[in-house]
């Protein structure tokens, strides 16, 4: 490696080197706890697939430029310096977890893999070895963050398209302004993804629910987090945040995706306005009447399967699970579950790459625990999880149909 | 010449090793201190218990025990005899048990998949947290089942340690005209070790442990 | 809005989920030699603003789309 660039990649590490990351370079104690935790070690035991052995190819740096025992008996804590071994195996650390923090909930001393493999990725990025693909996305939606004028025109013309879809669903007499944009002052911002059903679904809800809402221009998914480019991420999602202030809206409410409520819930500070999931909006229309749903409409044995970042990461554990019991008779909860349910394996931007035998795999824990319980029909409030759950579905050959909490909502609405 | 060795172990380095002990985690706090916070939330969910509370429940409270029973080196509290105890506490269990735990943890190290996830700090810190355990059991089991007229009771060692945090030093002679002063040497010698190699070690998780796990519930 | 252009290669997009569209025509694109057509076929809203913001950060141009009910088929040449 040359030396600039090793330069490039400890200034990386000195600026990454914050509190949390302090308690744990010193706090890890290898105590292998984690092990029996992550899904990607259940589905393929190798070192640098457990959490402790991917954060430690990121701890031997950190004690090597950054801790004094590191540098002083570099033996004593096989500390080890930037080398391409080195960057290889920190790609294959940072590149088989998904960010669920399934370990951080197991570990005695709550350490956040997660967290460390966002610094790996950072270290990649700089490298030059982050993957095409994440790094070619995040640049579009930076792009379209910095010219988003140009994109306003084509952008209402298909959502005019869509309002027509909602309207027949709700038998309305006029399709105008039933997906509204640009809307000032509203008491919810919807943030949706690329795919029609993450815009009609909620809408027909919203409408249903009679809400001041308006929709936002951009998608709630951040590439430049799955990256794991900092900048690029602050930027795509700050076009939220200053979309969602322009238009003093009340409550920006995330579409069913984890990493973009995540991002907006979680890491971006304090924010001048709530954030909710779509799946706490729904629960809250149910709950005080504004929406009226089948009651056990679906005879068919249902379960939910958590995204991480709403259950583990996020608190929702009841809503959905609420939403569910009433539309659905025969209810099904997976082993384990809530903050010990496992991860699908298409998190942190995993799903997006060329890896499916990889992602069929590691999804094996996910596959035994769907199968246990016997049900024909698999919810979930994340569009990277029901896809990776198709995946397993189609790896694994299993009779299940995997659908989105809205989808199922929006199937027995009573209107 | 082992005379003044041990002299020097058994009170200099005593107050060196506590020095570095207590500077050392000043240090590194002061460091956690005036380092950058995470600007979101690391929270995981559900919080059952409040912040507090939570964390002492999660955080390894074996050392207090540890502590507890050192603290009687020092003199008689009340506090401590609430509960009627010979010192020290536990009959020589506790070192009995701490020994097969430290065991446990080293013969596991021999084993996949621990074996990969080892580092020679792994190995070193076990064998010597073991023999300081070992050798303090045997100072212990042998005074209290009085094997050979052992003749080291826990009033020298008082006397011993009383006099160190009077800041007034000295070596009783029951400590330092016994056959045992060897072993007594060595066990201060290697607890010196891990107190000065505390702060600057995984054993560091002592500390941060707390600091963690409030993290996971901010 | 031309029908006339001649697309090399046709891809179907339709239905599928988030992010798949662009990286499918990315993956595809790079196959390709400069010149050639591409025309994909989705039904993705948020392909409208995806697209362009994807050609314009990769350099590649969007000749036209055209737009059918609910599918739309953007018609993408590769610059370089």
């Amino acid at each position: 490696m040359e030396k600039s660039q090793i330069k490039e990649l400890k200034s990386i590490l000195k600026s990454r080197y914050n509190r949390p990351m302090k308690y744990y370079i010193d706090t890890c104690t290898r105590c292998g706890l984690c092990y029996d935790t992550c899904h990607a070690y259940d589905g393929i035991p190798k070192k640098e697939f457990s959490p402790v052995g991917r954060a430690e190819v990121l701890r031997k740096l950190y004690k090597r430029y950054r801790s004094l025992s590191g540098m002083l008996f570099p033996y004593f804590t096989d500390a080890a310096g930037f080398s391409d071994k080195v960057m290889d195996q920190l790609h294959e650390a940072a590149w088989s977890c998904t960010g669920c923090r399934r370990c951080m909930v197991n570990c005695p001393f709550g350490i956040d893999t997660g967290m460390m493999m966002g610094v790996a990725k950072h270290l990649l990025v700089a490298y030059g070895t982050a993957p095409e693909e994440l790094v070619m996305l995040a640049d579009a939606a930076v792009e379209k963050g910095k010219s988003i004028d140009e994109f306003k025109e084509g952008y209402r013309g298909v959502i005019k398209d869509l309002e027509k879809t909602v309207q027949q669903k709700l038998n309305l007499p006029s399709p105008e302004n039933l997906i509204p944009m640009e809307k000032m002052n509203a008491d919810i911002m919807y943030v949706g993804l690329a795919g029609a059903h993450s815009i009609v679904n909620p809408a027909i809800i919203f409408n249903a629910a009679k809400e001041n809402w308006t929709l936002s221009y951009f998608e709630g998914v951040n590439f430049g987090f799955f990256a794991g480019d900092p900048e690029k991420a602050n930027f795509i999602a700050q076009r939220i945040i200053k979309e969602a202030v322009a238009l003093n809206v009340k409550e920006v409410v995330m579409v069913e995706c984890g990493t973009a409520f995540r991002i907006l819930h979680s890491l971006m500070g304090e924010l001048p306005f709530k954030v909710s999931s779509i799946v706490e909006v729904i629960y809250r229309y149910m709950e005080s009447g504004k929406i009226k749903l089948k009651k056990n409409a679906v005879t068919e044995a249902v379960t939910y399967h958590d995204p991480c970042q709403l259950g583990r990461n996020g608190g929702i554990f009841e809503e959905p699970r609420d939403i569910l019991k009433h539309i659905v008779s025969d209810y099904r909860e997976m082993t384990p579950t809530r903050e010990h349910n496992w991860c699908c394996g298409g998190g942190g931007g995993l799903g997006a790459l060329d890896n499916e035998e990889f992602r069929i795999k590691t999804g094996k824990p996910k596959k035994d625990q769907i199968v246990k319980t016997g049900a024909k029909i698999v919810v979930s409030a994340c569009e990277n999880c029901v896809s990776q759950l198709q995946v397993i579905k189609s790896g694994y050959g299993l009779d299940i149909e995997v659908k989105y909490l809205t989808e199922i909502v929006c199937e027995n609405l009573d209107v | 010449m082992w005379d003044k060795i041990f002299h020097y172990v058994l009170i200099h380095m005593v107050y060196l090793a506590f020095a570095v002990f207590f500077g050392g985690i000043l240090f590194k706090l002061i460091i956690v201190l005036f380092s950058k916070k995470f600007k979101g939330s690391l929270a995981t969910y559900p919080r059952k218990l409040p912040r507090p509370i939570g964390i002492a429940a999660e955080a390894l409270i074996a050392m207090v025990l540890l502590v507890l029973g050192h603290l009687e080196l020092i003199k008689e509290f009340k506090f401590i005899q609430i509960i009627k105890h010979d010192v020290f506490l536990g009959a020589g269990f506790v070192g009995i048990t701490f020994m097969i735990c430290t065991l446990y943890f080293l013969f596991r190290r021999f084993k996949s998949p621990w074996r990969e996830i080892s580092v020679p700090e792994d190995f070193l810190l076990l064998i010597l947290l073991f023999l300081t355990t070992v050798i303090g059991s045997h100072l212990h089991i042998g005074e209290r089942y009085e094997m050979a007229q052992f003749g080291l009771n826990a009033e020298l060692y008082r006397e011993y340690f009383g006099s160190l945090v009077a800041f007034k030093p000295v070596i009783p002679e029951g400590i330092s005209l016994s056959p045992h002063y060897v072993l007594v040497a060595l066990h201060i010698f290697l607890a010196n070790l891990v107190l000065m190699m505390l702060p600057f070690s995984k054993m560091m998780h002592m500390v941060f442990a707390f600091l963690s796990l409030n993290l996971k519930r901010k | 809005m031309s029908t006339e252009i001649k697309a090399d290669i046709n891809m179907d997009l339709k239905g599928i989920a988030c992010p798949m569209p662009v990286i499918k025509v990315s993956q595809q694109i790079k196959k390709m030699q400069v010149g050639q057509i591409l025309a994909a076929e989705t039904t993705d809203p948020g392909a409208h603003a995806d697209f362009p913001a994807w050609a314009k950060s990769t350099g590649n141009e969007i000749v036209a789309t055209e737009k059918k009910d609910a599918v739309t088929v953007f018609f993408i040449k590769k610059l370089k």
